[in-house]
């Protein structure tokens, strides 16, 4: 391997480049998007050093592994960022998450999952595409699971989950220390409270919306970023939570809908 | 057809048949299921016959992200109640026999009825 070839690949200024040979510009943009978030968002440290993998066959602790991963995660998210490689950091960044989701399941989150294979599906290449239907694909699972629950149909799971999101404060005190309601919480909650037909209506609407979005990103249309940018801050504004890496990264990957036409 | 894209495709049709496997039991695993429900549970947990503070049971069972209700003694989370069993019963079986506990989680799904759950070593 020519290492003086791959070091030159390097380039502080390329982080501000979006051609590359293979990628659409735009697939370019979230996958750097997708990476800097990563690491402002501080999913570099969020692992634990005692390890219950799936199935939970067994465990293990590797205290000394933290700096190994923290530092892999941030080649990756160099390599991603700063150099010509941005296939490779891709798949580097989408395999370390892997890895880690696999490795402890207590930790398993939705959103660092969907950072991986929305990384992975930029790794592949096929000019975006295969990026835009995992987001896709994404969207639509979420509406399917919303679909089939009795609970999210009849308007009872929302009515639940606000009311119980007012008693306890919002989701950003998930460290376990109450605070203060938000206003838009408790106003929702007694709407959908007061009002099965309001419940039903709302669960609906979200349902519809993310069904919206899915098919937004099959039949590539602009009107999507507006529709996720809404979405996901009406999401912001009611549960004050960002659900980690999701809010930003959903809006990162909203770009995925614009030209997808390759460098010529 | 490229071979990128014949993987993308297959990791793709991998996650559907995934989906539609995890819709038939309680867990949602790797399948894009978020708010699928919200459940409210309290873990009591001895081992040897000495009960374990919840400090102790937060820590052992690593549920990061679980809201955390002290006079109620209850955790709150977004999660399918599953994989909070399912987070007692891998760290209980991966430990040596004399470590493990007796786990008791009592929970309800959706603010629906209370259900009470066992784990015996």
């Amino acid at each position: 391997m020519d290492l003086y070839a791959v070091a030159s690949g390097y380039a502080p200024r390329r982080a501000f480049e979006l051609e590359h040979a293979e990628l659409p510009r735009f697939a370019v943009l979230c996958a750097k998007l997708l990476a800097v978030l990563w690491l402002a968002t501080g999913q570099v440290v969020y692992f634990r050093s005692a390890f219950v993998p799936f199935p939970g066959a067994f465990a293990f602790d590797a205290p000394r592994a933290a700096p190994l991963i923290v530092l892999a995660q941030l080649v990756a998210v160099l390599t991603i960022v700063c150099s010509r490689f941005v296939r490779t950091g891709c798949a580097m960044l989408a395999a370390i998450i892997v890895v880690l989701a696999a490795l402890d399941q207590p930790l398993f989150s939705n959103n660092r999952w969907f950072c991986a294979l929305v990384l992975g599906m930029l790794a592949l290449g096929d000019d975006g595409r295969l990026a835009r239907f995992q987001v896709a694909l994404v969207y639509a699972a979420a509406a399917v699971d919303k679909l089939l629950s009795a609970d999210w149909r009849s308007g009872w799971f929302l009515q639940g989950f606000t009311t119980n999101l007012c008693g306890t404060g919002a989701l950003g005190s998930f460290d376990g220390a109450p605070r203060t309601p938000l206003p838009a919480t408790c106003w929702l909650a007694q709407q959908l409270v007061t009002s099965n037909l309001a419940a039903q209506l709302c669960s609906l609407l979200v349902i519809a919306t993310e069904l919206a979005i899915a098919a937004g990103y099959l039949k590539p249309t602009r009107l999507v970023i507006p529709i996720v940018i809404g979405f996901h801050g009406v999401l912001l504004l009611v549960t004050g939570s960002t659900f980690g890496i999701f809010f930003y990264a959903c809006i990162a990957c909203s770009v995925l809908v614009l030209d997808q036409r390759p460098r010529t | 057809m490229p071979r990128a894209r014949i993987v993308g495709v297959i990791a793709l049709a991998a996650q559907l048949l995934w989906l539609a496997h995890e819709q038939l039991g309680s867990s949602r695993y790797f399948c894009w299921s978020p708010l699928h429900e919200h459940v409210w549970y309290r873990v009591e947990a001895q081992v040897g016959g000495k009960p374990l503070s919840d400090d102790q049971i937060a820590a052992r069972y690593g549920r990061r992200g679980a809201f955390y209700h002290r006079s109620a003694r209850g955790f709150w989370e977004l999660n399918a109640a599953q994989h909070v069993l399912d987070s007692v019963t891998w760290r209980e079986r991966t430990l040596p026999p004399e470590q493990r506990a007796t786990v008791s989680v009592l929970y309800r799904i959706n603010d629906r009825g209370a259900r009470t759950w066992t784990y015996t070593p």
